[in-house]
């Protein structure tokens, strides 16, 4: 790891701790959030989310100098945050998952409209792209924008939205005609005319604030067309699936942050494990060693613009599964009652599973892998893939 | 493809807990052999974390070890019909969703997993019933559910669906089925 990386994932790891605090309460109370956005975890998510153009001055240390666009930097700095807890992540306000589609689609005035938005204030915002009865299967996607006069009117429904119910502005996917090339993302502005949104009842990672999202008649005018005067094959569809992508590194780096945290709880909690079960731990954490350089290695092929989406989301689906199995055996080895009796590991077991569905179920990673493997295109060349 | 199935109970996992609790002691609630009491909102006075699921704790003398291995056996049929149910849930769900025009039932994946869930239940039910197997057949009935609620996607997740269930079936089983007949 490179030493401007090494000081922001210091920096971040001295801060995890205070961070299972929020967890607890934002489980409790998942609006709580706003009573910790002065926290320096969320200037961090800040530093490192925002593109650096504008960036609010902050307080990293010297030498951590976030470039805002590497994926690399993402993953060094979600797992360490992580380790504290997961869902400040998700609960912060700030760009989020939107923030690619809107930094790689849109012109100066939509980034500027976007941007600028979020440094007035606390601003939360949503990537809305999922639908009932389609999933994330975003060629599906039924949401309909229709012309009306010289603007257009966006009609639908998502579903399983972070932060949707909540956001002030997000980007709604939507199809303004049949084909992947008729699928365009805009930007919506939840104090519209039409907009509503309701919270979903989560069992676990609740700071997400998970939502079910309707529209109707909400009004579009032009320039909200994200990447407007780009041909149709730039935009929309092309949008989502860039933004999906470059993100996924950062949710496996996040599990590996739960896991890290609950191996290190169940030595603390129970120092002299018999060997068998030292053993158990040390391959969970053979594991996670194992994908934390594989996350680390395609963050850093997506920050060269060399993408491979079957690494990028075996990568995912495979740590998804890591914490699963962590919290398992976690409770299995603190014994009986342990998930009453440790109310940090009751959430963490849940908060986990979470991140089985996000950005794509394991079935669906798993098919991505075989159709890597059909194009000779899974394994990397010898010496081609870079370590960080 | 178009499912053919029997309706599903909605009978929740807390009102399951107590009526296993009064099935195995009349008119009482089953402590496990550390003391904890796990029933629903109802049967116990002191709300906590699990409140928002429908499932509260409390603190008792243990059980007698016959009372805690009727309630562990219980627990354990309490789980395979959960997991069990969930299966139909899952079925219900998938063939109510599409891609690219197919019912998301028709990947021989998802019907392997389906099947993969259903043949577990079938074995467990046949595993003798000590306390040990018990632990181990709980194990196995969890990884099942778990597999099952990844075919669910973010709906596994809800705490008003299946997914709620299932964890708390988890926490339950870690509670009175965990270290069995070890103390």
């Amino acid at each position: 790891m490179i030493e401007r990386l090494r000081v922001l994932d210091r920096y971040c790891r001295e801060m995890a701790p205070q961070l299972r605090e929020v967890g607890a309460a934002l489980d409790r109370d998942p609006d709580s959030v706003g009573d910790f956005v002065h926290l320096p975890a969320f200037d961090v998510l800040h530093q490192v989310f925002m593109p650096a153009e504008y960036r609010n001055p902050g307080d990293l240390p010297p030498g951590a100098d976030p470039a805002g666009s590497s994926c690399l930097e993402w993953a060094v700095a979600l797992e360490a945050i992580s380790y504290g807890d997961p869902g400040v992540i998700l609960a912060n306000a700030g760009p989020g998952l939107a923030r690619d589609v809107v930094a790689a689609l849109g012109d100066s005035r939509q980034q500027d409209w976007f941007f600028n938005r979020l440094n007035e204030c606390p601003t939360w915002t949503f990537f809305a792209l999922t639908e009932p009865n389609k999933g994330s299967a975003a060629m599906e996607l039924e949401t309909k924008l229709t012309p009306d006069g010289d603007d257009w009117l966006l009609n639908g429904e998502k579903r399983y939205v972070g932060n949707g119910a909540r956001g002030q502005i997000g980007v709604v996917f939507c199809r303004r005609a049949a084909g992947p090339w008729g699928i365009e993302a805009v930007l919506v502005d939840t104090a519209d005319p039409g907009f509503s949104g309701e919270l979903l009842p989560m069992l676990g990672l609740r700071g997400a604030r998970i939502s079910r999202l309707r529209f109707d008649d909400v009004r579009i005018p032009a320039d909200r067309i994200l990447g407007r005067e780009r041909p149709p094959s730039r935009r929309g569809l092309y949008g989502a699936l860039r933004a999906l992508l470059r993100f996924r590194p950062g949710l496996a780096a996040m599990v590996l942050g739960i896991v890290t945290a609950v191996a290190e709880y169940v030595l603390e909690q129970r120092p002299a494990l018999p060997a068998a079960d030292r053993d158990r731990l040390d391959g969970i954490l053979d594991r996670a060693t194992a994908l934390r350089r594989l996350v680390h290695e395609v963050a850093a092929d997506i920050d060269r613009d060399e993408v491979n989406s079957h690494r990028i989301g075996a990568v995912k689906m495979r740590a998804a599964r890591l914490g699963e199995d962590a919290t398992i055996l976690a409770a299995e080895l603190l014994g009986p009652a342990s998930l009453v009796e440790h109310p940090w590991l009751e959430k963490a077991y849940r908060d986990v599973r979470g991140f089985e569905f996000m950005e794509g179920t394991a079935n669906i990673h798993r098919l991505s892998v075989f159709q890597g493997l059909v194009r000779n295109d899974f394994f990397p060349v010898s010496g081609h893939a870079t370590r960080a | 493809m178009t499912a053919t199935l029997s309706p599903l109970s909605t009978v929740g996992c807390p009102a399951l807990l107590d009526d296993l609790h009064e099935r195995t002691l009349p008119g009482g609630l089953v402590a496990s052999a550390a003391g904890i009491v796990l029933a629903s909102s109802a049967a116990l006075p002191e709300p906590g974390r699990l409140d928002r699921l429908g499932m509260r704790l409390g603190r008792a003398t243990p059980s007698p070890p016959d009372v805690l291995a009727r309630f562990a056996a219980g627990l354990l049929a309490v789980q395979r019909s959960l997991v069990k149910r969930t299966i139909g849930h899952a079925i219900r769900h998938l063939d109510g969703r599409s891609s690219s025009g197919n019912s998301l039932l028709v990947p021989q994946q998802v019907q392997a997993a389906l099947a993969e869930v259903a043949m577990d239940i079938r074995e467990v039910e046949q595993l003798p019933d000590t306390p040990g197997s018990r632990h181990r057949a709980y194990q196995r009935l969890t990884a099942a559910g778990r597999l099952l609620l990844g075919l669910l996607g973010a709906s596994g997740f809800l705490s008003d669906g299946p997914g709620a269930d299932l964890h708390l079936i988890e926490v339950a089983g870690n509670v009175y089925l965990l270290g069995e007949g070890r103390s």
